[in-house]
């Protein structure tokens, strides 16, 4: 009998996650039929329904790109920031020794504060972007930093036995580097990125936001409403983390050859 | 090159306290010695990748191949010797020929587009010897180069070596902690003892590296000469 390889099957590769979906939709199935109310727990199928009806209207794709231009505008924001310091910081001892305590206090600032205290500052609209950016700030700059601290001693001695130029050291030794890990950090925040800022628009009352319409549908016990943009939520932020899945795979070329 | 009078610390331990040592042009030196003895940092202070005080007079250029190949997983194995001398050769086209005439002195021109992922360690260390050669210096710097390679591999890695430098002629400061390696490729073999730095022995060898085997009636007696020196 022929023996398949697991490892190299690519269609096992899709059906496990699918047997997970699976798995997953049906403890949600049972435990709807369970509690047998549909407005605490809707079925799956009505969800699902729900979504794909919301694919239809224009007010669904208006909210889905302000939700997304906000995450991606205090996404960029928040990397261009973390990279710079993290440089600063990995060339400036001294300046990490400074930045280090404030990065303490801004992560453990409760989220609850930082998105009160943001609602209270700005406004409805930019509010998420600072309280995302005040979120995912001190984690990439915390993955970049050691991103750079990790590079290979040996290499970097390497690179002044032989006088490298620095331009050359930046772009062929230290930038596919720090890539891997740069970029797993990205990938998670991106997508964490997208979480916050809905959790941001419920509470800042943000107009035409993914967020608003969950609060509307919250107030009126509309679930199966509610459900159906958690699944827009999710799809959102599973496509955000597919894209950075296919960057790192390109960049990080190396790993994938041979 | 000419080391005078050098003195080097990591706080209170003193490695180098005005030591000096000339090595002869185009000559091998074995250099041998307890490990974190400061071997290395002998290395690091001549390639001037650590500060020290006192002088080296160097008449050229330092070329430098380490212990554990350091080759940057990200470039494949044309990629990473461009990376080291893509600066000083200018000519695209002569830059290309050197790589490949080097590689192929090596029986590694097939691994030209390889990533280091896919290569042995003894491979590897090739490119590492290659990188080293095709860096226009008068010297060589070797951190144990042969250093957990098997006894056929590293004899095989030595002649290729030995072939580079009879075409290409180098002074080479080798660390090494294998006798017979240093009996068998290098012109002199000092041993250190610490702290600070003292050399222990310092013989010539005038056998020809050719004729030079382990069981040869002047390597010998130096072998456990050298073997004394160490245990001390």
């Amino acid at each position: 009998m022929k023996k398949i390889n697991f490892k190299s099957s690519k269609l096992l590769n899709v059906a496990y996650p699918l047997i997970g979906v699976c798995i997953f939709l049906l403890i949600w199935f049972i435990a709807s039929k369970i509690v047998d109310i549909e407005l605490i727990l809707p079925t799956p199928f009505e969800a699902i329904k729900q979504f794909f009806l919301l694919l239809g209207d224009a007010k669904f794709w208006v909210a889905i790109g302000n939700t997304l231009l906000r995450a991606i505008i205090s996404f960029l924001i928040s990397t261009l920031l973390a990279s710079i310091v993290a440089v600063i910081a990995y060339l400036v001892p001294q300046f990490a020794k400074i930045i280090n305590p404030i990065i303490v206090i801004v992560r453990s600032v409760p989220t609850m504060s930082i998105i009160l205290l943001a609602i209270i500052w700005l406004t409805s609209f930019s509010s998420p972007i600072l309280i995302t950016f005040l979120i995912l700030f001190p984690s990439l700059y915390s993955a970049f930093k050691s991103a750079l601290d990790n590079v290979d001693r040996q290499l970097i001695d390497m690179s002044k036995a032989f006088n490298v130029p620095i331009k050359r050291q930046i772009t062929h030794l230290y930038l596919p580097s720090i890539a891997p890990q740069s970029l797993d950090a990205m990938r998670s925040s991106a997508s964490f990125g997208v979480k916050i800022t809905i959790a941001s628009e419920v509470l800042a009352h943000t107009a035409k936001s993914i967020g608003i319409y969950m609060q509307g549908h919250s107030l009126n016990f509309d679930t199966a409403s509610l459900l159906a943009w958690t699944i827009a939520a999710v799809a959102l932020s599973y496509l955000i983390e597919g894209v950075f899945v296919l960057v790192k795979k390109f960049v990080v070329r190396w790993d994938n050859e041979n | 090159m000419k080391i005078n009078n050098v003195s080097k610390s990591y706080g209170d331990k003193v490695i180098f306290d005005n030591f000096s040592l000339h090595l002869e042009k185009n000559t091998i030196t074995a250099v041998m010695g307890a490990s974190g003895i400061g071997k290395t940092t002998l290395l690091k202070m001549i390639a001037g990748l650590t500060d020290y005080s006192g002088e080296i007079i160097k008449e050229g250029s330092v070329s430098y191949v380490f212990g554990e190949s350091s080759l940057i997983p990200a470039l494949t194995v044309k990629q990473n010797l461009e990376y080291a001398v893509k600066h000083l050769i200018a000519n695209k086209e002569l830059l290309n020929n050197s790589i490949f005439a080097i590689l192929k002195e090596l029986e590694m021109e097939k691994e030209l587009n390889a990533y280091p992922k896919a290569l042995s360690t003894g491979m590897a260390q090739r490119v590492a010897i290659a990188r080293g050669f095709l860096y226009p210096a008068k010297y060589i710097l070797m951190d144990e180069p042969f250093r957990g390679l098997d006894t056929s591999l590293k004899n095989r890695l030595q002649k290729y070596f030995l072939k580079l430098l009879s075409k290409d002629q180098r002074t080479v400061l080798l660390i090494t902690h294998d006798v017979n390696e240093a009996l068998l490729l290098a012109d002199r073999v000092i041993v250190f003892d610490g702290n600070p730095i003292n050399m222990v022995l310092d013989e010539k060898i005038t056998i020809p590296q050719a004729n030079r085997s382990i069981n040869n009636n002047e390597i010998a007696p130096l072998a456990d000469k050298i073997l004394k020196a160490l245990e001390k």
